[in-house]
């Protein structure tokens, strides 16, 4: 245990060495020429734009001595006021939750365990402003619960850790990243390094070392690792013909570090090798096309024997034409059995073709169809047979009136059909979903709704046995107004359900109400308020139940400016079935600290 | 107590390794400071709140995800799915109305573990809790499981990208 904690602690410790190292060399090294080539070129690669404004050429440039640094950073006071002149700042979100629960009847039916529970959550996000026009940020998340469903463990747990350097042009990133390549190779959550630069317009890379996880002696894993990179060339910018022309070349193995875990054998070593070529070309008109073929290799256990090597291809091309009131696409998806991608996306054993069609008839009507069509069972498939989906989706959208934009209507038809190539056609079904939802809004403070859905399941196999048709109902009201000149707000959603099976002649009736609001007791306190009804009436004898939720709530704002807020909030639960050694309770009262700084 | 020895150990050690995270982070910050005292000529940093809570967007996404797939509709849940979804958009739409029409839905709570945001996805780690009781059944299910989402932001609204772990649908 110490020796695994000792590893670990010497990984983290490395990552920040090496971390360190690579900004202390890296980033004056490059700084300079991105400085030049932000005077030369103008920046149309904006690609952290949720992150990083661009640069507003009128700011004058200024000189930061480390005491203004100092006093920006740690200026809590002004919360919310941030002027160009600042250097930098910390700021955050605090939380604190007490939970106290009370369970009565089948303990085992309910989520809550009986006592206190705690939750604590802080997020604290530093930026600062560094040379030229790079920006330090950095994010951590650290939790701590005695809540085993919310973490397993109690004590205070960093959930995430983000730490980066960028510009418009450059990113140097540390920590937990979303790493996206392209759909065949790589778009997953991962701890490690990522950096992209983009010396120009014209081009961009991205280089990625991370892990998915640290190795797992309970569950017999390896510490996986993944190292890929990708450069994306933006040709014909200056062109008349295209508005996009993007070619991306990526490649990514994915590795387990055999050296992480002992050898058992439980244990296997993972290698996936997966490279691609993507992108998309837009004509100024009409026209676009998205593209990716990918080739992949894949071994399941390095150490095995037999190391059963793989190898498999993967394509999808996605043109699409636009005009006024008209548009189409189409997709061809094909991804071979062997084809293996472990931090991209893909299905494998799969061809697909499908066509969007949207039209629109005027400003007060318009339609969307989709035609799908997708099997597997390609050639070399394992599997014993094959299935095939035809799907079919046709909606419209009307808005009747001028004057009263948001009164909306929406029907729509939706047609599955699955069969498969086996001698019984043991998955032939039909499945039919109809429906339309009208929602209106009156005078800015009412909004009232219906909506209706049949869905009819008819199995062709198995005697029909498993057919089953719903019926689902719903209206709804919402409505703001002034009581005691105070705001109070409320919804109320009654619905029903029935549903008929094949085998039994008495339906499934459902009814569900809900009812919530909030009325503005004071300009610092709020109220909340909801009940929850599921009342069910079953086909099947002793299995009706009824289940009901309240809750509320009391919200004292302490703070506008940070949002401080002390809430108070009390909720039952009571579920009541025939069977009464299902029947529980529960009661739960929480109050909860939250505020900004 | 040589178990008690261990335990003890290991959490001493365990607080040493916080602390050197913590100083390697201080340490490199201090970094930050120094070189960040150069002649400067830098941008605005961001001040959207969901750059820098990305947890916000997160939960008021899945909260939406889950409020709509509670009173599903066919029409309703379409709309949350983004158009590029892989792999198959209309294959993950029919699990979804399978997976509500196979029972009661009681209860669903999910307590975010990890939000990245990224230019135009937001990928987001969760454990989810699903009570359900199935038709033709007599038990009162207790789901669990770990999940990701990635979100796309496509004409002005975010919507299901890709869904990997374990599918609360």
């Amino acid at each position: 245990m110490q020796n695994s904690l000792k590893v670990g602690f010497n990984r983290n410790g490395a990552i920040f060495i090496l971390s360190l190292l690579s900004f202390l060399y890296v980033i004056p090294a490059y700084s300079a020429k991105v400085f030049c080539l932000a005077q030369l070129l103008p920046s149309t690669n904006n690609y952290y734009n949720s992150s990083v404004p661009t640069v507003d050429p009128a700011i004058p440039a200024n000189s930061f001595s480390l005491s203004k640094r100092w006093n920006d950073l740690f200026d809590f006071s002004s919360y919310g006021e941030y002027g160009k002149e600042r250097s930098g700042r910390i700021s955050g979100a605090f939380s604190q939750e007490i939970d106290w629960q009370n369970i009565g009847g089948n303990h085992t039916k309910s989520f809550l365990t009986q006592g206190m529970d705690y939750l604590s959550e802080l997020h604290v996000n530093i930026q600062e402003k560094l040379w030229s026009d790079y920006n330090f940020e950095s994010r951590f998340f650290i939790r701590k619960t005695d809540n085993k469903y919310i973490d397993p463990r109690r004590d205070a747990r960093l959930k995430e850790f983000n730490l980066r350097v960028l510009n418009s042009n450059s990113l140097y990133e540390l920590g937990n990243i979303y790493a996206d390549f392209s759909q065949f190779v790589l778009g997953s959550s991962l701890e490690g390094y990522n950096i992209q630069i983009a010396p120009n317009s014209f081009q961009k890379y991205y280089v990625i070392a991370a892990r998915e996880h640290p190795a797992d002696e309970s569950a017999a894993k390896f510490q996986r690792n993944f190292f890929g990179g990708k450069a994306d060339f933006f040709l014909f910018k200056d062109s008349n013909i295209f508005s996009n022309f993007r070619v991306g070349l990526q490649g990514g193995a994915t590795r387990d570090d055999g050296a992480t875990l002992e050898h058992t054998i439980y244990t296997q070593e993972l290698r996936n090798l997966v490279g691609s070529i993507d992108g998309e070309i837009s004509f100024i008109k009409i026209f676009s096309l998205q593209y990716e073929i990918a080739r992949s290799g894949y071994v399941a256990d390095y150490l095995a024997q037999s190391k059963n090597y793989n190898s498999g291809t993967a394509f999808r091309v996605q043109p699409a034409l636009n005009f006024d009131k008209f548009s189409v696409r189409y997709l061809y998806y094909y991804v071979q059995p062997e084809f293996y991608t472990n931090f991209g996306s893909a299905s494998a054993d799969k061809r697909q073709q499908q066509v969007t069609v949207d039209y629109r008839f005027n400003d007060k009507a318009d339609c969307s169809f989709i035609e799908n069509y997708y099997y597997d069972r390609l050639a070399d498939s394992l599997r014993d047979k094959r299935t095939v989906n035809n799907e079919k989706y046709l909606n419209f959208n009307f808005r009747p009136f001028t004057s009263r934009r948001d009164l909306n209507l929406r029907p729509y038809i939706n047609y599955l059909s699955t069969y498969s190539d086996d001698d019984r056609n043991s998955l032939k079904s039909k499945t039919k979903t109809v429906g339309f939802s009208v929602n209106d809004t009156l005078s800015g403070k009412t909004t009232y709704g219906l909506n209706y859905e049949y869905r009819a399941f008819e199995d062709g196999a198995n005697d029909k046995a498993m057919s089953e048709w719903f019926q689902r109902v719903g209206v709804n009201l919402g409505n703001e107004q002034q009581l005691l000149n105070r705001r109070l707000y409320y919804y109320v959603e009654p619905s029903m359900d029935i549903r008929r099976t094949k085998t039994d002649d008495d339906k499934d009736i459902n009814f569900i109400l809900s009812f919530s609001g909030q009325y503005d007791m004071y300009n610092n306190l709020i109220t909340r308020f909801g009940y929850n009804l599921q009342n069910t009436d079953s086909a099947v004898p002793d299995q009706d139940f009824v289940n009901n939720r309240s809750f509320f709530e009391f919200d004292f704002l302490l703070s506008q400016k940070r949002s401080t807020h002390v809430v108070f909030r009390a909720e039952r639960n009571w579920f009541k079935y025939d069977d009464s050694a299902q029947d529980y309770n529960e009661t739960r009262t929480i109050l909860k600290f939250i505020t900004n700084f | 107590m040589r178990q008690e020895q261990s335990l003890n150990s290991s959490l001493i050690f365990k607080k040493t390794s916080f602390c050197r995270k913590i100083f390697y982070t201080l340490l490199l910050y201090a970094f930050m400071f120094i070189v960040g005292c150069a002649n400067v000529n830098s941008q605005e940093t961001q001040s959207g709140s969901y750059a820098e809570n990305p947890y916000a967007l997160a939960d008021s996404l899945l909260t939406k995800v889950f409020s709509v797939y509670q009173n599903y509709t066919r029409d309703g849940f379409e709309r949350l799915v983004s158009q590029d979804f892989n792999p198959i958009r209309s294959e993950f739409i029919d699990t979804v109305e399978k997976s509500f029409y196979a029972g009661n839905i009681l209860e669903m709570h999910c307590f975010t573990d990890k939000a990245l945001l990224s230019s135009d996805k937001l990928s987001v780690n969760f454990k989810w809790q699903k009570k359900m009781l199935p038709y033709g059944t007599k038990e009162v299910a207790l789901l669990t499981g770990a999940a990701n989402f990635v979100f796309k932001h496509e004409n002005g609204s975010w919507r299901i990208y890709q869904v990997s772990g374990d599918s609360p649908f």
